[in-house]
């Protein structure tokens, strides 16, 4: 039965999933043509010396598009569960329904995760490349929260649009610009190594939103 | 808790519904469905027909009441009841974005009982190939699949929220048929809702008649149609009070339906001064005819 | 299940609204920049103070330090330019105002330029994560001008130091061998805990590192023609060096400063590797912003935090350096500020200025906003008086402790 809510969470995703995949690694290519650019045109050392003393780590160009992914994909698996109400259809499926909507969440979270470890590869795989591992292990850092901050998108888009009244999908977009903009904060590297624990802690928690909003919704609160 | 010996598949006590925290739709509503009957919810728009069903599915949560299926709490009805039971919800929506091969192969992993046979022979009549999406179908066709979805299911109870929503009348003609021949063979219990009455007169044993808040009456339709009576006469004013249901006039005619029989009638009229020379009374033509004439034209 | 998400999303809520409602306040009622910048004067041992208002036109004073307190004496910009010569020596040139001697030191352009130092350190730069290796540069270049370093280092797990090609990114062979036994021989403990230095090919010269080893001992290690530099610095009465900054300015008398565990200053002079302390009194670098104006006749400091700037001028004598002056600004809080205070009971940051790391932190705790607090909370209990629940008391409870930030929440988010 999780086979078969990860293969119907699949079709509503999967073209989604493909787009996604393809611009994160198109801007993961993008950002390694920029380092290698100032490589070509200054010096390999010029690339290290901006990345050691300008606490510049040349991939600002994925910085958003965790967020802007995690959007997408939230929004292509839960909208066709919301349009004419058809996720009374889901939770009428002879399954647990708090395990069902797990499992759902699950499948999103699985494919955002699976997108971000295919760019953060590609972007590790030349990093480790041109510079030591430590400097590699830093620019990977200094993607993470942004990672985090894709996933939080995914969630809350969930979220939102698992929830029944636009009142309520107002208060949650704005709760969840304020939570996605905190992992943009600070743009020094590594800045949130102290709260990538509690950031992943609360991302798990986040997914109580969805649960939440079903309940909400099985208790009849819709427009 | 399941409990194969029950004789009522729904029991509905005393519900209390209100929209939001305002107007009542109904109060203390309660009905029961027996166990292999086929029993159709019928009233006017607004009546509160899908709260009914939303009541009864857990979508929605009532003020107070409660209700049970398969003598099973809806407020927590495990997953094992829920395979019991086929939902088809109004407008026959169903998972659009699959095709007719992907929703089989999704439904059938959750539904022990599941008949592919039932699915696949009903698609055969529509001309759609397996890859088709269904949200490339129309509407009649979709209604076909859902349908076949809940044949498939080979569930005890069916729910069935306005199955003829959007359909013609050959769709809804072959679906009328279809699911007549599945319930009547297989002995199953069918809740349904429809807004074009003529349709479940074909189908359901039992109706239940909800006006604005109450139930107006709930027997089998055979009973409905034999007891109740259209009384019609030329002068004098209308009737009103207990067991006077619609009257209305109509060029020179007045008109009402009661269960009383024609004696009991003619001593009500005669109590209110109205003492018609050309009372006649007839059975309703149609379960149509016998609805209107319980919860009036408007 | 159903009322734990519920606290989940109430608990997110309200730490947004921590967050956001201060940071939009204080978006809305920016706080004027207007912090005066002092300077001492060789000539007459006062401070002579600059401060420009919105609106206003700058004024320059002399802070005149009197037995009943200190009071200011207004001055023109002439003769403000000719108290405070190390700084306006130019404009005194131009007008040959400029004298040949103050406080008998001979004063000319090449003696004032040669003695500037400017130095400055947040502790944005120095509390932050940085990646484990530091470019090591040539002090001694075949040509005259300084080049961008082509080497960086890194510590060792061994207890070490290895240096990495940056064009090949492959370790060189030998020069940390060489680097980790000068080192050691000068009684360097791996691995450093700080290092200073100016990586940049546009200074006049390098002095290559300011480390502190594992014990808190002083060194000076750099690279001239390829090969090891190390020198071990000695600091005063045991102190226990934690923060050290290299200088290279015009005056190459001063090689850094350096903070010890007890929060003392120190300046390094280069000829002997001296150490003296400054009377400047306690400086925690990581939380302090620093400045240090040096000139021919003292050196200014100026710390930072928290909207106190303590000014601080030092003079050198035969046997150390000795305070000249001192002034403390404590930069006046707006109204707007003040009626924060009583509005939020605290704010949740994520950032700082005192650092560069994200993560959250309660600051701006304020007792004032507990009438608020109360008052928002028997608000919510009366607005919600007809349908109360366990809800309404918990939101009542927590709004005394949260105030607005949870005021809201309970009011919108609810059923």
């Amino acid at each position: 039965m999780t086979k078969a809510i990860f293969f119907k969470e699949l079709i509503k995703t999967r073209r989604v999933f493909w787009v996604s995949l393809l611009v994160a690694i198109i801007f993961a290519i993008y950002a390694i043509m920029c380092i290698r650019r100032v490589g070509t045109s200054h010096g390999v050392e010029h690339i290290w010396l901006i990345m050691l003393m300008k606490d510049q780590t040349f991939i600002d160009a994925i910085k958003y598009l965790p967020p802007v992914i995690g959007l997408a994909i939230g929004i292509a698996q839960m909208s066709p569960e919301t349009q004419q109400k058809r996720l009374k259809l889901t939770l009428h499926l002879p399954y647990p329904q708090n395990k069902l909507i797990f499992t759902m969440i699950c499948a999103g979270m699985v494919q955002c995760i699976f997108i971000f470890l295919i760019q953060a590869f590609i972007i590790g795989i030349y990093y480790y490349g041109v510079v030591t591992p430590e400097m590699a292990s830093h620019v990977m850092l200094t993607t993470l929260p942004w990672y985090i901050a894709g996933l939080n998108a995914y969630l809350f888009t969930s979220a939102i649009c698992l929830e029944g009244t636009w009142r309520r999908r107002i208060i949650l977009s704005l709760i969840a610009i304020g939570v996605i903009s905190v992992y943009y904060m600070q743009s020094v590297p590594q800045a949130y190594n102290g709260m990538i624990f509690g950031a992943v802690i609360f991302t798990i928690l986040l997914i109580l939103l969805s649960l939440y909003s079903v309940n909400r919704f099985k208790e009849g609160l819709i427009d | 808790m399941s409990n194969q010996t029950e004789t009522s598949v729904i029991s509905v006590k005393n519900l209390t519904q209100r929209y939001g925290k305002g107007r009542i739709i109904y109060e203390n509503l309660s009905f029961e469905v027996p166990r292999g009957r086929i029993l159709g919810l019928l009233g006017k728009n607004g009546t509160g027909k899908t709260t009914t069903i939303n009541i009864l599915m857990g979508f929605l949560k009532p003020q107070s009441g409660e209700c049970k299926i398969f003598g099973e709490d809806i407020t927590c009805m495990s997953a094992s009841t829920r395979s019991r039971i086929a939902l088809l919800l109004e407008g026959h929506v169903q998972y659009s974005f699959m095709t007719i091969r992907q929703i089989e192969r999704f439904y059938s992993q959750f539904y022990p009982k599941w008949n592919s046979e039932a699915y696949y022979g009903l698609m055969k009549k529509l001309k759609v190939t397996p890859e088709q999406k269904i949200s490339s179908m129309s509407n009649g066709q979709r209604s076909q699949v859902a349908l076949g979805l809940i044949l498939a299911q080979n569930a005890d109870l069916l729910v069935l929220d306005d199955f003829s929503l959007g359909l013609d009348p050959g769709y809804r003609r072959l679906f009328i048929e279809y699911l007549r021949d599945f319930v009547k063979n297989e002995g199953k219990t069918v809740f349904m809702t429809s807004h074009i009455i003529q349709d479940l007169e074909r189908l359901i044993d039992d109706c239940i008649i909800m006006d604005y808040g109450r139930i107006l009456t709930q027997m089998p339709v055979d009973e409905l149609m034999s007891t109740l009576r259209r009384y019609s006469y030329s002068e004098g004013n209308l009737p009103s009070g207990d067991g006077i249901f619609s009257p209305w006039h109509t060029g020179n005619e007045n008109e009402f339906y009661s269960f009383l029989p024609e004696s009991e009638v003619r001593i009500l009229l005669d109590k209110q001064g109205i003492k018609p020379s050309d009372l006649k009374s007839e059975a309703p033509a149609s379960l149509e005819d016998a609805f209107i004439g319980l919860t009036g034209r408007y | 299940m159903k009322n734990f998400s519920k606290i989940v999303l109430y608990i997110v809520a309200i730490a947004v609204l921590s967050w956001f409602l201060p940071w939009i306040y204080a978006l809305m009622f920016p706080a004027p920049s207007g912090e005066p910048f002092c300077s001492f004067s060789p000539v007459n041992g006062k401070w002579i103070i600059s401060q420009s208002s919105p609106g206003e036109k700058p004024r320059i004073m002399i802070l005149e330090n009197e037995t009943d307190g200190p009071t200011t004496t207004i001055i023109t910009r002439d003769e403000r330019d000719s108290l405070v010569p190390q700084l306006f020596y130019k404009e005194l040139l131009a007008h040959d105002r400029l004298p040949d001697t103050i406080n008998g030191k001979v004063v000319n352009a090449h003696e004032l330029r040669s003695h500037e130092l400017m130095f400055t350190s947040s502790p944005r730069d120095i509390v932050k994560r940085t990646p484990g290796v530091w470019m090591m540069m040539e002090s001694m270049p075949v040509r005259v001008e300084l080049s961008d370093p082509t080497e960086v280092f890194r510590f060792t797990k061994k207890g070490g130091i290895e240096f990495v090609d940056m064009a090949t990114n492959s370790v060189v062979p030998d020069r940390g061998k060489r680097f980790t036994e000068t080192m050691e021989q000068r009684g360097f403990v791996f691995p450093a805990i700080d290092l200073s230095a100016n990586i940049t090919s546009r200074k006049q010269y390098d002095e290559g590192y300011l480390m502190i080893d594992s014990e808190g001992k002083l060194f000076h290690v750099k690279q001239r023609a390829g090969r090891p530099y190390v020198a071990s610095i000695s600091m005063p009465d045991g102190a226990v060096a934690e923060k050290a900054f290299i200088l290279e300015e015009s005056d190459r008398s001063i090689l850094g400063f350096v903070a010890d565990t007890d929060d003392n200053l120190y300046i390094i002079e280069k000829d002997g590797y001296r150490v003296y302390p400054l009377p400047v009194g306690k400086v925690n670098p990581s939380k302090e912003n620093m400045m240090c104006m040096g000139n021919l006749f003292n050196l200014t400091f100026r710390f930072t935090n928290n909207g106190v700037s303590r000014w601080r001028a030092v003079e050198r004598t035969d046997n150390g350096y000795q305070l000249a002056g001192s002034y403390d600004y404590q930069k006046p809080r707006m109204a707007t500020a003040k009626i924060a205070d009583y509005l939020f009971p605290y704010t949740l940051a994520f950032v700082s200025n005192s650092d560069s790391l994200a993560y959250p932190r309660f600051v701006n705790i304020s007792w004032y906003a507990i009438y608020l607090n109360l008052l928002l909370a028997l608000m919510l209990l009366f607005v919600q008086r007809k349908d109360r629940n366990s809800w309404t008391y918990a939101g009542a409870a927590v709004t005394v402790f949260c105030g607005i930030f949870s005021f809201i929440p309970f009011i919108l988010l609810k059923d």
